[in-house]
């Protein structure tokens, strides 16, 4: 899994966020379409496409998306 | 009459909800990120207290059920003062992921608050969320909620004092913000 391809994969999951305003030092937590259901978007992306698996907790331990693909990628 | 808005239909609690109701009640991630806490409830207890559970004039509990024909939790505006246009609002989701569609808590929460303001009359809406509660303040954002402060270490869970967000939402904020 390369740096590029999560970052791009992890933008989909947004409505109203245009993808090119997700950059790695994005506070995604801070964006107005962060939810309940865009999180669970993340950890169903992240187990099927990148085969790992994390939780609700663990994405809320993340600042950034730089963060959230350290996470997944020490997994 | 059931409300409804996008995605979202809202409809009185019915005895057939009890599990998902149970569900939420007991659901370790849904306490930490609420404000209230309760000891364990058992499916007779949360039986119970849906056959006993009625609507009025103070309260509204409603349980959101959505186009695909999924329960996905339950909303509610609570302490309705008419004298002052006000009550509380709050929602529980615990439904599988694979049972939500997008934009079902707006949806849900639109279709609460136009009832709240066009047909109950009220004026101003309040929440008081966890800070570290970033799904629904994001929420409540989009909503047109704003931040009116914060209270400092006001609920204790998980053996530390957490702050409160405080939050209001007023009917010309609202539907400014849905009418854009």
């Amino acid at each position: 899994m390369s740096k590029e391809e999560f970052l791009a994969a992890f933008a989909e999951q947004f409505d109203e966020t245009d993808a090119s305003d997700i950059k790695f030092d994005t506070k995604f937590q801070g964006l107005e379409d962060w939810s309940s259901l865009a999180a669970m978007s993340v950890i169903a992306l992240i187990r099927t496409r990148f085969n790992k698996a994390v939780t609700t907790k663990e994405i809320r331990s993340c600042e950034t998306v730089e963060d959230l693909f350290n996470l997944v990628s020490a997994k | 009459m059931l409300l409804k808005y996008g995605c979202a239909t809202l409809r009185a609690i019915e005895p057939s909800d009890s599990e998902l109701l149970l569900k939420m009640m007991n659901d370790s991630e849904i306490e930490m990120n609420t404000v209230g806490e309760h000891a364990p409830v058992s499916a007779n207890q949360q039986n119970q207290w849906v056959s006993g559970y009625k609507n009025d004039d103070r309260n509204i509990r409603l349980m959101i059920e959505l186009a695909n024909g999924k329960t996905i939790g339950m909303i509610s505006l609570t302490s309705i003062d008419y004298k002052n246009g006000t009550a509380h609002t709050g929602f529980k989701i615990g439904c599988p992921f694979e049972d939500r569609m997008k934009h079902d808590t707006f949806d849900a929460c639109v279709a609460l608050y136009l009832y709240a303001f066009q047909y109950l009359r009220l004026n101003c809406i309040e929440g008081q969320t966890l800070e570290e509660n970033a799904f629904s303040l994001n929420l409540q954002k989009r909503l047109g909620f704003q931040v009116e402060g914060v209270l400092r270490e006001r609920v204790f869970k998980n053996g530390e004092y957490r702050n409160l967000v405080s939050t209001s939402l007023l009917k010309r904020d609202f539907l400014e913000k849905i009418n854009k």
